[in-house]
């Protein structure tokens, strides 16, 4: 079996780009996968086809060859967007195996722990407490939701001071909790935005005594030490 | 596809010929019926499934125990769909865990169970293990040989193998240096000084320094594996390439040894590390280290050999497999196909599942009469003079002078 070409694909949920790469083999199979998309989303297109001319021809079960094959096009390590290309293109190539055995791509990772995943629910916001209960009751009837995750932040970060960030958070939290049901879980997400360490430790702080299910990049991700 | 049952094939494997083996007759010098020399003991695991394919595994680890942790074992398993791999080893491991911290023994027995999940899944897929494990990176198998003397290396040499290990602690610095002029400097060399009871970290560290001007592909187990410190202050000392890990089992037996960077190449044992699974995984770790790996295979039978190629074809940081290349004629009849080497490498077995089977009639005329040894004869000289049957765990060395060689 030899990769024949890739194709991929700029398609769009919502106001979220997507790119979907497909790679096609010389006997018909077709295996899928996507690039995380942080942008500049359209600079994949030539990633893409860039490295589609190093796997040309090869057989795309030997999958960790392909992938240490890539990396080593790279002369720096290949970064965000090298990294989306490549992962769409492990992706694709996982699809190609289990299809051509006809097993699903979890058998070829040593078979399953588990039936089903949990997943929650990205709000993404923080939308007032009685709103956020009829979003999370409506998710949880039309899907089963119980896991949430909201953003912390309910002031600009940037135009009030620090403590009063803190403290709306804290108080919309406690807020959440006596106004959503019980069992629901609920995570925030500080989408990397804090720069200092201690400001962090003071947000996930003030957030602690109402139980989050995580807090999510509390702080810059280059900020190993922090 | 559900597994019906699970049978074990203990046999008494002899000893290789000690001018090929560099553990100077670690497996004992005891003498058993049908002239077998050692307590070296080879113990296979057959998993049968209701549809008919049946899985063949290898335990290391201290077999002759094994095989009844084997048996207990099997009563979790009976009954399960094989191609759950990790699922049933997360299961053996919770349901031994009371019995306290899973070493070689305990992992010995999943392993054995494990690599024959693995070639269930493989035969039921019609394919080669490697095929499942992300596919191939390489075709064949660089191995390295045993040789302690200069006509062993070169026997070695001339047969195209590229790199030799040798063993003990009697006299290395000397030996090595032998060896080195025998073979050349195309030839690698490491050596084996097999863990305690013969050197402390400081004897380990002036010893690694006297070895860096020939150049080690590396020096294996200078000291006890329970010793991790010791191993830092080796590392501190010399820059010499650090070899060991076949004693751990489990990617929390050697999580120490490759997070805190204490050795170059990590070695689990094919036989009992955990098995397929836990290889790969041991591999992915040692990789983010910049650490390789070249498995332990010296005790192992013939089937364990077959693991240790698939897991080698589809690792990136695979280095090089041991292998005993005039072991016990025995070896040879034990298992269908036997490899042969080529070119100083084996081939990557391309039949479903791992490609081998046990030639059960063979194996049954082997029957086990004892599995442990006192490594060393006192003519090894590996203990201190006049010292062997303190038969100590911890020594230092005597007579210095003699011993660490001035530069």
């Amino acid at each position: 079996m030899k990769i024949d070409r890739l194709r991929a694909f700029m398609s769009r949920d919502k106001d979220r780009p997507r790119v979907i790469v497909a790679i096609d083999t010389d006997d018909g199979i077709t295996g899928w996968g996507e690039c995380y998309n942080h942008g500049p989303d359209k600079a994949l297109f030539p990633l893409l086809d860039y490295l589609a001319t190093f796997i040309h021809g090869k057989d795309p079960r030997r999958i960790e060859f392909i992938v240490h094959y890539l990396m080593q096009q790279a002369r720096f390590p290949p970064g965000a967007l090298g990294l989306a290309g490549i992962s769409a293109i492990d992706q694709c190539l996982w699809d190609i195996s289990a299809k051509a055995l006809g097993v699903p791509v979890y058998m070829l990772l040593g078979g399953n722990v588990r039936d089903r995943v949990r997943v929650y629910a990205g709000v993404y916001t923080a939308p007032d407490p009685l709103a956020a209960r009829d979003e999370f009751d409506a998710l949880n009837a039309a899907w089963g939701f119980t896991a949430f995750k909201l953003s912390p932040y309910r002031i600009d970060m940037h135009r009030n001071r620090w403590g009063e960030v803190v403290r709306t958070s804290a108080e919309y939290f406690r807020g959440l909790r006596e106004t959503v049901r019980a069992d629901y879980d609920i995570a925030f997400d500080a989408h990397a935005k804090i720069f200092e360490p201690a400001q962090a430790a003071q947000l996930g702080n003030a957030l602690a005594p109402y139980d989050p299910l995580f807090f999510e990049e509390p702080i810059r991700p280059e900020n190993f030490e922090a | 596809m559900k597994i019906t049952a699970i049978k074990t094939f203990l046999m008494h494997a002899g000893a290789p010929n000690l001018k090929a083996w560099a553990a100077d007759g670690s497996f004992g010098t005891q003498v058993f019926s049908k002239n077998l020399t050692g307590t070296r003991n080879w113990l296979f695991v057959k998993i049968v499934t209701d549809e008919g394919i049946t899985g063949i595994g290898e335990c290391s680890g201290w077999p002759r125990v094994i095989e009844t942790a084997v048996r207990d074992l099997t009563g979790l398993l009976v009954g399960e769909d094989p191609t759950h791999i990790e699922r049933l080893w997360q299961k053996m491991q919770i349901a031994m865990m009371g019995h306290g911290m899973t070493g070689v023994v305990g992992a010995g027995a999943m392993t054995g169970i494990d690599m024959a999940l693995w070639d269930i899944k493989g035969k039921a897929l019609g394919v080669p293990v490697w095929n499942l494990l992300g596919g191939k990176i390489r075709d064949r198998i660089r191995i390295y040989g045993h040789a302690n003397s200069a006509e062993t290396a070169l026997s070695l040499k001339q047969r195209g193998i590229t790199a030799i290990k040798c063993g003990g602690v009697s006299d290395p610095v000397r030996k090595v240096a032998m060896l080195r002029e025998a073979v050349g400097d195309e030839v690698d060399i490491a050596i084996d000084l097999h863990g305690p009871p013969w050197l402390t970290p400081a004897d380990a560290a002036q010893l690694c320094r006297a070895l860096e001007p020939y150049r080690m592909m590396w020096v294996e187990d200078p000291i006890a594996p329970e010793n991790l410190d010791g191993f830092r202050r080796i590392r501190d000392a010399s820059s010499i390439t650090l070899a060991a890990g076949e004693r751990q089992a489990t990617i929390f037996g050697l999580r120490d040894m490759i997070e805190r960077e204490l050795v170059d190449v990590v070695q689990p044992d094919t036989g009992r590390a955990g098995g397929i699974t836990q290889m790969k995984k041991i591999a992915a770790m040692a990789e983010a280290h910049h650490i390789m790996m070249a498995p332990h295979s010296g005790s192992l039978g013939p089937v364990a050999e077959y693991a240790a190629l698939h897991v080698l074809a589809a690792i990136p940081n695979g280095l090089i497999l041991e292998r005993i290349e005039d072991d016990w004629e025995g070896r040879a009849q034990t298992v269908i196909p036997h490899p042969r080497s080529r070119d100083g490498h084996l081939d990557v077995p391309n039949a479903p599942g791992l490609g081998v089977e046990i030639d059960e009639e063979f194996v049954a005329r082997w029957p086990s009469e004892m599995n442990v040894s006192v490594p060393v004869s006192e003519a090894a000289g590996s203990y201190a003079d006049g010292t062997f049957h303190e038969h100590v765990y911890v020594q230092t060395r005597r007579k210095r002078g003699l011993y660490f060689p001035k530069d």
